[in-house]
């Protein structure tokens, strides 16, 4: 099942760079930390088109958002609209994956191994995903219009690979941060320029708060989830 | 064993109907089981701990009151099964060993079984739940006349209050049958509890408890004999005292903390200051805890 999700993802992929159809293309390497220089791990970073450049490629997407050792992973995970996400259950028990964020509700009921259907984000904006047997799953899914986004690694370091020509504003979203995703914005112009490759190399610093999650470790009474 | 934790508890069940409702519950919950096998959730669950008590023989006087440490490891194995979107229900088999240091006849070795059931209203990490449970046992002490099966039931409720605070609130109704029943002891016990989240991995709480029931205090020898003429004779702590059940109240205030290891295991200290009044007489007590849980 991962196998051939894998296999559609990379046939949509190529499916887009080909839709560009444009020689010129760059890329936006950038790297994300917090108030104490310390790197950013699972911070989304976006451009979207500002101008009437390359119309951006607009094909369905597969994703995934597994379950294993009652957690999800990936803790975030970075969709453009229009994108139908699996949540494939790897754990020898059931779990009960819901949203009430208003970009998705919605609720799978008790299920192992795979839920009849996968769900549909079709709205901008932010997804928190929870397990209703499990309180303290917690897992981000953030829905963004432009299919120009890559996450940041343990370095804190992502790249947007082959964007076109155009007027773009890059942004940086991370789910524990504390100020809004629009002060994070820097305007850049995809442009073919003499003697330079047109790459981007960018930074953010962004301020993260304490993600206060219902405690998963055990408890010596009364405290355990059963 | 078995056959002696289930004799406790039936014998118990004449005395009360929620000890009846409790072994119906275990029953239920063994059954209930095995219908849904392929949905339960095995859990391994293991505590090793080392308690300071301060009055452990439960006397008045400052000078009567012994003090001593035990190691406290307890296993558990279980299963849980969600049995519907909004109800789980838990049986486990525990093992609990008590081992002190000065008062060795306090040394004891208990199994039994429980079983919860737990309801949850709605979706989501702030939703209230409530658990209902019940459980037997059986004790069996170094000083054989102090073996006694024991039983427990009541319930647990619970409700996420915000991102860092979590309130619990709870009854619970034990019994224990000794072998001597001069030794018997029944108690009804309400519980309120917060939880604060200091950071993301250390958790505090604090704790009050209202308890009215039979305890077990002792007290020392007047002359040739105990003051108290319905008193045992126990060699237990260092100097013959008299054992005697008091009917009385008991405060409790808990303290604790805990620490997040990984995310299956954690490092706990607590403190229990307990005051309990019978007799126009106060019987206070400190518990000081500090262990390392394991969970599945």
């Amino acid at each position: 099942m991962t196998s051939s999700l894998f296999h559609r993802m990379v046939l949509s992929a190529s499916l887009a760079v080909l839709c560009v159809g444009n020689a010129f293309a760059m890329d936006v390497r950038a790297t994300v930390q917090d108030d104490a220089g310390k790197p950013v791990k699972d911070a989304v970073l976006y451009a979207t088109l500002l101008d009437s450049g390359t119309p951006p490629p607009r094909k369905p997407l597969d994703a995934v958002m597994d379950q294993r050792d009652k957690e999800f992973v990936p803790y975030v995970l970075p969709v453009q609209t229009g994108t139908t996400v699996y949540f494939p259950n790897h754990d020898d028990l059931r779990h009960q994956v819901y949203s009430i964020s208003p970009a998705k509700k919605f609720q799978l009921p008790l299920y192992k191994s795979m839920p009849p259907s996968p769900v549909l984000f079709d709205r901008p904006g932010v997804v928190v995903l929870g397990c209703n047997i499990h309180d303290w799953m917690v897992a981000y899914i953030y829905v963004m219009e432009t299919p120009y986004f890559a996450k940041a690694g343990e370095d804190g370091k992502a790249e947007i690979r082959n964007l076109p020509q155009g007027t773009y504003e890059v942004r940086v979203w991370h789910p524990l941060m504390k100020d809004a995703v629009e002060s994070t914005g820097k305007r850049i112009a995809a442009a073919p320029r003499d003697g330079a490759d047109g790459d981007f190399e960018l930074s953010f610093r962004i301020m993260l708060k304490p993600e206060w999650r219902p405690p998963r470790a055990p408890a010596s009474e009364g405290g355990r989830y059963h | 064993m078995l056959y002696s934790i289930l004799r406790g508890f039936t014998g118990m069940a004449q005395d009360c109907c929620l000890l009846r409702t409790a072994a119906a519950l275990l029953f239920l919950a063994t059954f209930s089981i095995s219908a849904d096998a392929v949905h339960a959730d095995w859990f391994p669950d293991a505590e090793l701990s080392a308690v300071y008590e301060s009055n452990v023989n439960n006397a008045v006087a400052e000078q009567d009151r012994k003090s001593d440490v035990a190691l406290m490891p307890v296993v558990s194995f279980g299963h849980y099964a969600q049995l519907a979107d909004s109800t789980g229900l838990a049986v486990s088999a525990d093992l609990k060993y008590s081992g002190f240091a000065r008062f060795s006849g306090l040394d004891h070795l208990e199994t039994g079984l429980s079983a919860s059931l737990k309801y949850k209203w709605g979706l989501g990490s702030y939703a209230p739940w409530v658990k209902v449970f019940g459980s037997g046992a059986y004790s069996d002490f170094r000083e054989d006349f102090r073996d006694e099966a024991l039983a427990r039931t009541g319930f647990l409720s619970g409700k996420r209050i915000s991102e860092r605070i979590f309130a619990e609130l709870g009854y619970a109704y034990e019994s224990g049958r000794a072998r001597d029943s001069r030794f018997d002891t029944r108690n009804s016990v309400v519980s309120a509890k917060l939880e604060y989240l200091l950071t993301e991995s250390v958790q505090t709480w604090i704790g009050y408890a209202w308890g009215s029931g039979i305890y077990i205090a002792n007290l020392p020898f007047v002359g040739a004999a105990p003051s108290n003429p319905r008193a045992v004779i126990v060699n237990t702590f260092e100097q013959p005292m008299g054992a005697f059940q008091l009917r009385a109240t008991a405060q409790i205030l808990s303290l604790g903390a805990r620490k997040a290891l990984t995310n299956h295991w954690s490092a706990d200290i607590s403190v229990d200051f307990i005051d309990i009044y019978g007799n126009t007489r106060h019987y206070p007590d400190s518990i000081y805890k500090a262990g390392v849980v394991y969970s599945y």
